[in-house]
């Protein structure tokens, strides 16, 4: 599936090197809600992040002659949106605020008030959960969890060290965890 | 919680784009490729900066050669002033011309696109 995949990102590729706009909007339409979902995790904000995807495709675009084919297109995409996500957050200076928004943001009251969570509401309270967590590991946990990649692409994408992923990985499950329970309480099992 | 339950929760932090999204980058980008210039711009400008110190050079290089005349064809003779004022006054009129042109290449782009 994955293999069929490379070779359909990659007949799109060539096609969007020869100036075909139709195959741009194909890869565009594919991959746009995952890579949305990696830029939130370090913008925290989804309309800023959907301003760095703006960015991100429009750098793709350009791009796109200088596209090798030495690795899959999505961990290319992915590396494009990642550098750009983080080049905006440092132009943001927000960095700094968004390492304590974790413990700063843990006693927000949004509790549901029903017994059990409709399927909006789950993911309503999910992406606020992740809202909570560090960039690094929303979006390792986004990469690996999300998107099905492994550690080994996970650093190719973010140039991360192996054990920096490992131990983001730990933390951010642990992070997650704590940060359903502290929103949902006992609700968190409705999720499953 | 198990890793299977962790994936399932996970798969459902996917964030939506916004309906408009594809059309709006669409729209970036064709607005970024009307401000690229064309091969024919991007010819003329070192073509008018060629002319400029090409044009600016000569004139210099007559205006240090000693001399007090210059005859044309051995029937008209010139004398230097105005051998110089005629190749600026053509100078002059070159650059002109050169940037009209580019001017009318970027208006006709900005009519086909």
């Amino acid at each position: 599936m994955a293999i069929r995949d490379n070779n359909t990102d990659a007949k799109l590729i060539d096609r969007v090197k020869q100036g075909d706009d139709g195959a741009f909007v194909d890869l565009v339409n594919k991959y746009k809600d995952l890579s949305l979902s990696l830029a939130h995790s370090i913008m925290k904000d989804r309309d800023k992040a959907e301003d760095v995807l703006q960015d991100a495709f429009v750098k793709v675009y350009e791009k796109a002659g200088s596209f090798k084919h030495q690795s899959a297109f999505s961990s290319w995409l992915y590396r494009i949106v990642v550098n750009t996500a983080y080049n905006a957050l440092k132009k943001e200076k927000k960095y700094c605020e968004t390492e304590h928004f974790n413990q700063e943001t843990t006693n927000i009251e949004e509790r549901p008030e029903t017994d059990t969570i409709r399927e909006d509401d789950q993911k309503k309270y999910i992406v606020m959960a992740m809202e909570r967590l560090r960039p690094d590991e929303a979006l390792v946990l986004r990469l690996h969890y999300l998107c099905g990649h492994t550690i080994t692409e996970i650093q190719e994408i973010t140039g991360f060290g192996i054990s920096k992923i490992k131990v983001d990985l730990h933390r951010g499950r642990g992070h997650m965890e704590e940060a359903l329970e502290d929103l949902l309480g006992d609700q968190v099992k409705d999720l499953l | 919680m198990e890793e299977k339950a962790f994936k399932k929760i996970l798969l459902k932090s996917k964030v939506r784009t916004s309906e408009e999204f594809t059309d709006d980058l669409m729209k970036r980008l064709e607005a970024r490729k009307a401000e690229r210039p064309t091969s024919i711009q991007i010819m003329l400008r070192p073509a008018i900066w060629g002319f400029v110190v090409g044009g600016m050079a000569i004139l210099y290089i007559l205006f240090l050669v000693p001399m007090s005349s210059f005859t044309v064809f051995n029937r008209i003779h010139l004398g230097k002033t105005p051998l110089m004022v005629g190749l600026i006054f053509l100078f002059i009129m070159g650059i002109n011309h050169m940037l009209r042109l580019s001017q009318k290449v970027e208006s006709y782009n900005q009519l086909v696109k």
